[in-house]
């Protein structure tokens, strides 16, 4: 017979302990299983606890920014919630823009990066040169063509400033680290 | 100012943890709340702290309530060991110290 009701009803019988609420209960409807704790046994062939891992939608977009752009002019403080990084304005753009619907698939994300740019916030490209890019946020040599393009764009995109975007310290910060190869 | 409640959930989606991901070779800033002798112990707001070595250059220079910039390695150091059923954690984060954060005036976004 189960020990912990057993005890308890001698306990209540001899009158030192006050019948507690669950005793009628359990000889009532008694359970299937003697309720006594088991060790979890660690399972094998690998069968872990399956928890899920959470994946947000924007999660893809995340990567392949950091594949590309490595990790982003600004480093991250995360003792503010409503701190925003440099990926995230990209990840918020890339939104913006693909529900707009104009701009095709593929191409979003140049179009995002490029209007980021308008914004006044610049994207170092990942070189080969991983270690170094990581160390000195800004600094390594920019390739002709990019930085033809990167000028083209800004004085394309120069009148259609967005208001209250992102301070220009971020483009003069990096311009500073940074002599233009011209 | 009476901010509309927002869940959890939402909040977790766009935080700075998220919006950071994997935590290897990501810069962020933290500041030093203790110090021990050359050993700084610092808080970047992540789960644990992370305790450092005071450089060499402007070592004076780096005390409680400094702000530096570190790369981040680790965000919490767990091994198992043989025989162990679980991993035994440090409680400590690990990072490499990269310097002083540059004060600049920064708007809130």
């Amino acid at each position: 017979p189960p020990l912990v009701p057993r005890r308890t009803r001698n306990l209540v019988r001899l009158g030192l302990l006050e019948k507690p609420l669950w005793l009628d209960v359990y000889a009532a409807l008694p359970p299937l299983r003697e309720p006594v704790y088991r060790v979890p046994r660690p399972r094998h062939g690998g069968a872990r606890d399956p928890i899920a891992p959470i994946f947000y939608r924007e999660d893809s977009v995340r990567a392949r920014f950091y594949k590309v752009y490595g990790n982003g002019p600004r480093p991250f403080d995360l003792t503010q919630l409503n701190f925003k990084s440099t990926c995230q304005r990209f990840v918020e753009k890339y939104n913006e823009l693909k529900e707009e619907g104009k701009i095709e698939e593929e191409k979003l994300f140049e179009e995002t990066g490029k209007a980021l740019l308008a914004s006044g916030i610049l994207l170092q490209r990942r070189g080969v040169d991983k270690v170094a890019q990581q160390e000195q946020q800004g600094a390594g040599s920019r390739d002709p063509a990019l930085q033809l393009q990167l000028q083209m764009v800004l004085e394309e995109l120069q009148e259609k400033r967005k208001d209250g975007k992102e301070q220009p310290p971020e483009l003069a910060g990096a311009q500073k680290e940074n002599p233009c190869p011209s | 100012l009476l901010e509309k409640s927002e869940s959890f959930a939402s909040m977790l989606r766009r935080s700075p943890l998220i919006q950071m991901g994997p935590a290897k070779d990501k810069i962020a800033v933290g500041q030093i709340f203790h110090v021990v002798e050359d050993d700084l112990y610092i808080d970047f707001g992540g789960k644990f702290h992370c305790v450092c070595k005071r450089p060499e250059v402007d070592g004076k220079k780096y005390q409680r309530g400094t702000r530096v910039r570190l790369r981040l390695l680790d965000l919490e150091l767990t091994s198992r060991f043989l025989g162990a059923a679980s991993d035994t954690t440090l409680l400590e984060a690990d990072a490499v110290l990269l310097g002083l954060a540059e004060s600049k005036q920064t708007k809130q976004n």
